[in-house]
């Protein structure tokens, strides 16, 4: 025992910068705390609208909402990532403190920080691998996200209360230290803003180096971002094709109908020819893809509204659209009482003038405000209507 | 230094703590009975050992190579030269530990050429090129001032 103290003892000596310092730490610890609290925030917010909550239907309005939340959740991660491993860093000499528990507080501190670490790393690194396609594990990832973010946030909450005095008096301690000390602060004050800087810059490389998923003007200088905003067919990037779907032969079949089922007066099934004969609306809407990028355009159908007033609907009623697509667990959406009411929800045959490709989800696809990207169902043949 | 703890040190608030574990305890424990109720979607066991892992792998793994890559640039670059070379280092640490799954296009399908369409391994390098120019030009700046100074 004697031993592995000397030992850490000696490590310990070894960390000479001026930087491993509370004021340092707390500063970085301040950043952390919005940054991780902004992913909280957007993050729930995705949940809610991507995994709706019947009591809790999601207004449509504004439009571009989603697009706006999960583009600052994504970059407000990337932005955290030399934030987290800075403040690990300037905190390093207490992994190497003696002994490892001291009390029962230090001992419940100690496991709050294990699960606050262990928490904030797998949750930037799974964002991260999740925006390259790669998933290195057998869990769903929003559900593992999810379920995570919690733990850490929670972990997060007991590390605020642990550092709470230490760290408000570390970022206003100039005025209460002895003169010599204040000395010390403002010789090395220099260090820790240069320190601070940098790492600020470390996270503009990393924002500018995916923000242009969103803020499609950056997107020459963004090298990490998933998508080229017109890359595509029809200059929109796709998340799934008809082939990946297994639905192309379906969506091309000349036979192919909409019905319109459930909760009505009347059930219908119509044509292509039929769909095309009703009063035509319009909308500029993005596709805001849950991985952060989104890209805008024109499209036009027939108003989700439209048909539910022409089947005898009631006016209150909700709805579910059904894809072509037999397998995947978005396959089929629902449409809150606010998007059956709003007369942008519309079921699209055409984008930008032209008809749909089958990677848009020819030949019917929703395309509704404010809503997640797998939630905008493609190759859709049903829509059944709930009371 | 942190982790003294020096007669000088602010009393860490055992109020604020507890207050602290009351808040952060349910929240935890409604992440983990989240991640064991819904363990068909989140593999509980799988998501535990990635968390204590995560922790694992960052202070055996990841710092000890920082610190040491830390001390090498420390000793071999010129005093006024290491702020800005320990920030490139830095930064080049994080793109390519970042950019790694993007460069090595692990999740690529060439079923669909639209998702990651970029060259990855293009775009890296023309980052770190400007990232090691912006630190050359803080050098260059650091030592100017240092003389006209001294």
């Amino acid at each position: 025992m004697a031993t592995a103290e000397a030992t850490l003892g000696r490590l310990h000596q070894r960390f000479t910068s001026t930087l491993h310092d509370e004021a340092v730490a707390a500063r970085l610890g301040l950043a952390l705390g919005v940054l991780f609290t902004t992913c909280a925030v957007t993050g729930a917010y995705s949940h809610v609208v991507q995994h709706p909550i019947g009591w809790l239907p999601v207004p449509t309005r504004p439009a571009g909402l989603y697009r706006v939340t999960q583009g600052v959740h994504v970059t407000a991660g990337f932005a955290s990532i030399p934030v987290l491993l800075a403040k690990l860093w300037v905190v390093a000499p207490k992994l190497l403190e003696w002994p490892v528990v001291r009390d029962l507080r230090h001992g419940l501190e100690r496991v709050a920080l294990l699960l606050l670490v262990g928490g904030s790393a797998f949750l930037l690194f799974s964002g991260v691998v999740n925006l390259a396609r790669w998933y290195p594990w057998t869990f769903y990832f929003p559900a593992a996200h999810l379920w995570a973010a919690w733990v850490g946030i929670g972990a997060m909450v007991i590390h605020i209360g642990a550092v709470w005095a230490v760290s408000s008096s570390a970022l206003r301690r100039r005025h209460r230290l002895p003169a010599e000390d204040v000395d010390h602060l403002v010789a090395t004050q220099p260090d820790r803003r240069r320190f601070l800087g940098g790492v600020t810059a470390t996270s503009v490389v990393l924002v500018v180096g995916t923000v242009g998923g969103t803020l499609s003007w950056l997107s020459p200088l963004s090298f990490l971002a998933q998508r080229r905003p017109h890359r595509g067919p029809q200059g929109i990037p796709v998340n799934k094709t008809a082939r990946q779907a297994r639905v192309l032969a379906a969506a091309v079949d000349p036979g192919w109908r909409l019905t319109i089922t459930g909760a009505v007066d009347r059930e219908l099934s119509l044509s292509r020819a039929d769909l095309l004969a009703m009063t035509r609306r319009a909308a500029d809407l993005p596709i805001a893809c849950v991985e952060g990028w989104s890209v805008s355009a024109h499209w036009s159908g027939v108003a989700v509204r439209d048909l539910l007033d022409l089947a005898g609907a009631p006016a209150e009623a909700t709805a579910v659209v059904h894809s072509m697509q037999t397998s995947g667990r978005y396959n089929r959406s629902e449409l809150n009482r606010f998007e059956t009411y709003d007369r942008d929800t519309l079921l699209a045959t055409h984008v930008n003038g032209d008809e749909l490709h089958p990677d848009h989800g020819y030949p019917l696809r929703l395309m509704a405000p404010n809503r997640p990207g797998v939630h905008q169902t493609k190759w859709i043949d049903r829509l059944e209507v709930v009371a | 230094m942190i982790g003294t703890h020096g007669p000088e040190a602010p009393t860490p608030s055992t109020r604020a703590f507890w207050i602290g574990m009351v808040l952060g305890v349910p929240i935890i424990a409604f992440g983990i009975r989240g991640a064991i109720v819904n363990t068909r979607d989140a593999r509980a066991g799988e998501l535990g050992r990635w968390l204590v892992g995560s922790a694992l792998v960052h202070d055996a793994v990841i710092l000890p190579i920082v610190l040491m890559v830390g001390a090498a640039g420390r000793r071999w670059a010129p005093g006024w030269a290491w702020p800005a070379v320990g920030w490139g280092l830095m930064t080049t640490g994080v793109v390519l530990v970042v950019s790694r799954p993007f460069v090595a296009g692990y999740g690529y399908n060439p079923a669909n050429p639209s998702a990651l369409s970029r060259n990855y391994g293009l775009g890296v390098g023309a980052a770190l090129a400007a990232v090691w120019t912006a630190t050359a030009v803080w050098a260059l700046l650091t030592r100017r001032r240092a003389r006209s100074t001294a």
